[in-house]
């Protein structure tokens, strides 16, 4: 018996370490996306730069420099204007300007612009160009020129030590710039070819807001290989040997993007500036410094001629198992080849980078005077090694479709597909991918890395060489391969994110020891033990200074600390000058009702969830706002939908901040390739369905009940919001028709929709109208295939289209009733709601955290005012105003779990949608009845403006 | 213990008496409460006291806005008669408590015995692999990706490949399957103190009681365990029994998580989520109360009842 006990015991253990080792083997990625990139445009066509290149491999470089007057051009297709400078700025999105090119025999040339920003928000602009009317090669349309962006190098305090985020603005200075690859594949600025004669460079503009001021065609200098530049300075005149110049990393002179903003560092007691306690901004970068293409850019004064090297305190560790790459400019130059690819290893702690290496750094010949220094996100030899396996997981991707055309997704494991003879090419495809990506394994085993980052490709290796073996197991593993292909793809992708932080950097003289990177063990324990008991003393929920709770209004901000210091920002610029009221702004998670329960709440509370003001309202929590005299005129900024779920009772509890409605997004690319039109009417959808899955795709529904009820003229409530009108047809109808999108026509109740979006897998979906940002940011490589547009209508009796969509909630701004000065706190709901107020916050906010932060007011002409492009906002606006929004009373919650119930017996149990809505109806009603009667009799009466 | 070699030699019992009322016995008592009133002062403030303004709170209408107002017995009525959702999480509560309860409990006996014949290093490793998913906090999120709903879950794609299913099962939103999911997952992270407590135990049997049953006749490891094994792990037991069961009636986190807040038809409330949803979303802090005022009522009764069930088994005086 001990025996067996003991062999089971074992067994026990072995079977666990059998299973742990397996999941070490198992796809490394698998969990995450299922993203395949497609690298180019249109799905089916694809000329890369490197086959362009390839294909224009003969042509000789460029001769000189041809310099072409900006104004000089032959045609544009919108207007643009000539200032005395000879700069031009273009009025529209989408315009062409042409220019005339004559050489006298082939040449390359790479096209440098001098630009700058006309106004003071300008963050980028996006182009493209096209030789004699083509697109020359994929990625020629997707340029992107960075407006750098400066702030302010004092940084104030507020009152109690910490540091506030500085101001910033774009710079109207102008910076030129090659057109490169913005997506990290290509180290060096694209060579454009032009034949003999005379042709036609078409500059296309996305967007506006420059001005280009000098256009050049020249080729890159050849770089120098380090030997060659110690020995061009070898020997020279060094007096420089004792002197150091410091440069704190978070004081630049310029940068490429206005969300590189400087970081609150309070880990090390070794960053300088530094303190324990308060908050000081001490270094700059992170995961805002990661896009290939960002710079950041310093001046520096050289006190002596002489010979320095480069130390960086830097920290990596973001990015485990590669290195992070930096591109290092002096003077605008890169002094030799070996500095485009500075390299950091990973490591959770501080590092101090020299470059070159510890034991034979660089050494730089500066002479005295004043110099820059810039830092660029680049990809160094890993763009190279992203390329190939792109190429590789294109065709692989090729094939996997080519493959599901015969199997579909879900083949049948007992028939025998024969996918050796049906599909052409297979085995070839198999072999070239395999070696290309064996290629680059190996290339990167030798540099030495390994471990979680080579894993993705070694399963991919192993599964391609399994199907070379026995291509008869190809269907059955249909599912892994795809996810394989995925997770590769995803990891070329992330591989060219290369985020780094910085805190100083030091050029050193050859005297000059290295500085250590972390501080000795004492400092740091002691600014540990610091830091833990000034948080007992420092209150780091409040923002910026504090004034006498008693005579100032407090407003709570429920969201971040970007958010909750840029207004604090705007109400010291704006606010309290221009009233004479403090307010001191405090960042919270949630506690609204317990504060306020215990007297300790705020007066004021902004980004509410949209349910919580008829919910507190109902209770006597809050203040009612129409009683205000400037009511009338605040409520004019919104569309009167947004307003609807602040009503209770006859009074208006709460201003809108924000608003989210669905639209419709299609893969324009894709549906071009199919020859449909996206749907205007749900009969048009129904029609797509059909094709759509026809080549294993699908459509991505979310919730819509309510949009389908609003177009078929029903409503949630009665007139006095005691019933629901769920019994109507109205309400059966859209039920069903609800319901029916899964359970009759096979829509996915669960999908993500991100990932499905980005391969082509679901290329119509409804859904928030922010998803456009999500796109804008993450899917690069899909960027000018989707649109948006109206969600499907309902046709009426009349023959137009209702396109009524109902909205999904958003946030807003609430007083409470403890507020003891309500006049003062009305005023500044009125200011922070006002046009100005509201664009300001989106403007900064967006500044701040890059396009995804793009904020969705629900101050219509503040939206006008937002950096989106004028064709998406027009989309938008136009959806915007068919927008109605569900009224919120007391018993909300329960109607959408109960719908949400119904919904789910209708999937699960296939009963009928009719009958189960009248019966969770009932449910629904039962409830609102008792809340009712609950308000009635044990709430107190409403306070009018107390 | 001190006794005073005085008049002759006392017995035991008289030198204990005398030690009890003696100035030595009354401030070692004094220091035992002084190093107790930390422990003793939290205790009442954030256990004690909560639980009595819970009993008061029971018998009101409170919403956290306005002060509570007197409900008589109306929310302990209203529990019984006329909700529905409590008599399901009800329900639902003592199938888990019933099931993953003792399944848990018994589990963790039974890996702590196998365990316990290994090496002290091979154990203290398997001992830390069987106790990390009660460490580490949230890990049973990653169950939401096994049981994904999308059909690229895991066990969704598993099924379709095998081609079991055409449509992917909705497993943490349709209410035939949630319930059992969400058991399974609570029973894998069932290896919790209870099973410290086991090991310990195990170990410090005394070894000689195995000599002596060897000798007296003892067949084979099944009398073993319940003659000598057992009956020396009391305490242990005991222990276990409270933390194991009556952990399992407060199941809420990991319903939450995998099933949503609230789940489908509720078919993954319990009682806990039920008080949640109740206090939180509907602002009713008095019911909220009562319900768990009746939680702690059933918890002290199944304290009770297995203390005595134990009491049995382990001839514990």
């Amino acid at each position: 018996m001990r025996r067996i006990r003991k062999i089971s015991a074992w067994l026990m253990v072995f079977s666990i370490c059998f299973v742990l080792l397996a999941q070490a083997r198992a796809s490394g990625e698998g969990m995450e996306s299922f993203a395949a990139a497609e690298k180019s445009g249109s799905a089916f066509s694809r000329y890369t730069y490197e086959m362009y290149i390839s294909d224009n491999g003969d042509v000789p470089k460029g001769a000189g420099e041809i310099s072409i007057a900006p104004d000089s051009y032959v045609e544009a297709t919108g207007p643009v204007e000539t200032d005395e400078e000879k700069g031009i700025t273009w009025a529209e999105e989408f315009t062409d300007i042409v220019y005339e090119v004559t050489v006298d025999r082939d040449s390359k040339y790479a096209i440098y612009l001098e630009y700058n920003a006309t106004a003071e928000n300008t963050m980028f602009a996006e182009m493209a160009v096209l030789i004699n009317d083509e697109l020359p090669f994929d990625g020629a349309d997707k340029f992107m020129l960075r407006v750098p962006w400066v702030m302010d190098l004092e940084f104030r305090s507020d009152s109690r030590g910490n540091h506030l985020m500085p101001a910033q603005r774009a710079d109207t200075a102008p910076v030129s710039a090659p057109l490169a690859d913005s997506e990290g594949l290509y180290n060096k600025p694209y060579e454009f070819v032009f034949r003999a004669g005379t042709n036609r460079l078409t500059i296309r503009a996305y967007s506006k807001g420059i001005r280009i001021s000098k256009i050049t065609l020249k080729s890159p200098a050849e770089s120098i290989w380090y030997a060659e530049y110690e020995n061009a300075h070898k020997g020279k005149q060094d007096k420089a040997a004792d002197k150091e110049i410091y440069i704190d990393a978070e004081k630049p002179l310029r940068k490429s993007d206005s969300s590189i903003t400087p970081l609150y560092e309070r880990g090390s007691a070794a960053t300088e500036p530094n303190d324990p306690v308060k908050m000081l901004l001490n270094t700059i970068g992170g995961d805002k410094w990661q896009l290939p293409g960002q710079w950041i850019e310093y001046s520096f004064d050289v006190p002596e001629t002489g010979y320095y090297r480069l130390n960086l305190r830097c920290k990596q560790n973001l990015k485990n198992g590669l290195p992070t790459i930096r591109r290092m400019y002096i003077d605008g130059e890169v002094p030799f080849e070996e500095a485009e690819s500075l390299a950091v290893p990973f490591s959770i702690r501080w590092q101090m980078l020299t470059a070159g290496g510890k034991d034979q750094p660089y050494w730089f010949y500066l002479e005295k005077g004043t110099h820059t220094l810039r830092l660029e996100v680049a990809t160094g030899k890993y763009g190279e090694i992203a390329r190939n396996v792109l190429e590789a997981v294109y065709d692989l991707n090729a094939l996997y479709r080519e493959i599901i055309m015969i199997t579909g997704t879900s083949p049948d494991i007992y028939r025998d597909y024969d996918l050796v003879k049906s599909v052409p090419g297979l085995m070839d495809v198999l072999e070239s991918s395999r070696k290309r990506l064996q290629a680059e394994l190996d290339t990167m085993v030798a540099a030495g890395e390994k471990g979680s980052e080579t894993a993705v490709i070694e399963d991919l290796l192993v599964q391609i060489r399994d199907f070379q073996k026995k291509p008869d197991t190809i269907p059955k593993a249909l599912e892994f391969f795809r996810s394989n292909i995925s997770a590769v793809s995803s990891w070329v992708l992330n591989l060219n994110r290369q985020p780094l932080e910085i805190d100083y950097i030091v050029f050193q003289g050859r005297d000059v020891p290295d500085r250590k990177a972390g501080g000795s063990f004492f400092s740091s324990l002691w600014y540990q033990i610091a830091s833990i008991l000034g948080s007992f003393v420092h209150d780091y929920n409040v923002i910026g200074d504090v004034y006498d709770k008693n005579d100032s209004l407090n407003v709570w901000v429920f969201s971040g600390r970007d958010q909750a210091q840029t207004i604090k920002q705007l109400i010291d610029e704006q606010f309290t000058s221009q009233y004479r009221i403090n307010v001191n702004v405090s960042l919270v998670q949630t506690g609204l009702i317990e504060a306020t329960l215990a007297k300790n709440g705020p007066d004021i509370a902004l980004f509410a969830g949209s349910g919580d003001p008829v919910n507190l309202a109902s209770r006597g929590a809050l203040v009612e706002l129409s009683q205000f005299d400037s009511f009338e005129e605040v409520s004019k900024r919104f569309y009167p939908s947004a307003m609807e779920p602040y009503k209770y009772n006859g009074g208006v509890y709460a201003l809108p901040l924000t608003q989210h409605f669905p639209m419709l997004f299609y893969r324009s690319d894709i549906f071009a390739e199919l020859g449909i039109e996206p749907p205007r009417t749900w009969d048009d959808l129904y029609k797509l369905i059909n094709i759509i899955q026809g080549r294993n795709m699908n459509i991505g529904m979310p919730d819509i009940f309510a949009t389908l009820l609003y177009q078929n003229g029903g409503r949630y409530y009665n007139d006095d919001l005691s019933a629901t009108e769920f019994d109507t047809p109205a309400a059966s109808n859209a039920f069903t028709q609800w319901t029916e999108f899964y359970s009759m026509y096979g829509l996915p109740l669960t999908y993500d929709l991100y990932n499905r979006f980005r391969t082509g897998e679901m290329p119509l979906a409804i859904a928030d109208y922010t998803f456009y940002t999500q796109l804008y940011v993450a899917a690069p490589e899909i960027r000018n295939l989707w649109e948006m547009t109206l969600v499907p209508g309902t046709v009426l009796e009349d023959g137009t289209i209702n396109n009524t969509v109902v909205g999904g909630g958003g946030q807003a701004a609430i007083i409470m009733h403890t507020c003891k000065n309500k006049e003062a706190a009305w005023t500044f709901l009125d200011w922070f709601t006002s046009d100005k107020a509201q664009a300001d916050y989106g403007n900064l906010i967006e500044a701040r955290l890059g396009v995804i932060g793009r904020y969705p007011t629900a101050n219509k002409e503040a939206f006008k005012l937002l950096p989106t492009s004028v064709k998406l906002k027009n989309i938008i606006i136009e959806q915007w105003e068919r927008v109605e929004e569900l009224p919120q009373i007391p018993a909300s919650y329960y109607v959408s779990r109960n719908l949400t119930n119904a919904f789910r017996r209708v999937q699960y149990y296939y009963e009928n949608p009719r009958h189960t809505l009248h019966i969770y109806n009932r449910y629904i009603n039962e409830e609102i009845k008792r809340k009712r009667e609950e308000m009635g009799r044990y709430a107190l009466s409403q306070r009018k403006g107390d | 213990m001190h006794y005073r070699r005085g008049k002759g030699i006392e017995t035991m019992h008289q030198a204990a008496y005398k030690y009890a009322l003696s100035k030595g016995k009354r401030r070692d008592t004094r220091d035992a409460y002084l190093m107790l009133l930390p422990f003793l002062l939290l205790f009442s403030f954030f256990i004690v006291l909560p639980i009595l303004s819970s009993i008061f709170l029971g018998f009101t209408y409170f919403d956290m806005i306005q002060m509570p107002q007197f409900l008589g017995v109306k929310n302990y009525v209203r529990m019984f008669l006329d909700d529905d959702v409590f008599l399901k999480a009800l329900s639902n509560t003592v199938v888990f408590a019933v099931i993953t309860g003792p399944i848990g409990y018994m589990s963790c006996f039974i890996f702590a015995w196998l365990i316990n014949e290994l090496p002290p290093r091979v154990r203290s490793v398997l001992t830390f692999i069987f106790y990390v998913p009660t460490i580490s906090g949230s890990i049973y999120i990653m169950w939401t990706y096994i049981f994904s709903g999308d059909s690229y879950g895991l066990i969704n794609g598993v099924l379709r490949n095998l081609g079991l299913i055409n449509k992917p099962i909705q497993f943490l939103t349709d209410p035939k399957y949630v319930l059992s999911v969400i058991m399974l997952v609570q029973i894998w992270m069932s290896l919790g103190t209870a099973f410290l407590s086991f090991i310990a135990g195990l170990q410090n049997v005394d070894k000689q009681l195995y000599e002596a049953g060897a000798i007296d006749g003892i067949r084979n490891r099944w009398q073993e365990l319940f003659y000598i094994t057992l009956p020396s792990m009391g305490p242990q037991l005991q222990f276990g029994a409270v933390m194991q069961i009556g952990a399992s009636f407060s199941v809420s986190q990991i319903a939450i998580a995998l099933a949503g807040f609230p789940s489908t038809d509720n078919a993954a409330t319990t009682i806990v989520t039920h008080i949640m949803d109740v206090g939180n979303l509907r602002y009713e802090m008095g019911y909220a109360s009562a319900i768990s005022v009746f939680l702690f009522a059933i918890m002290l009764f199944t304290n009770f009842l297995l203390r005595n069930i134990l009491r049995a088994v382990t001839k514990d005086d």
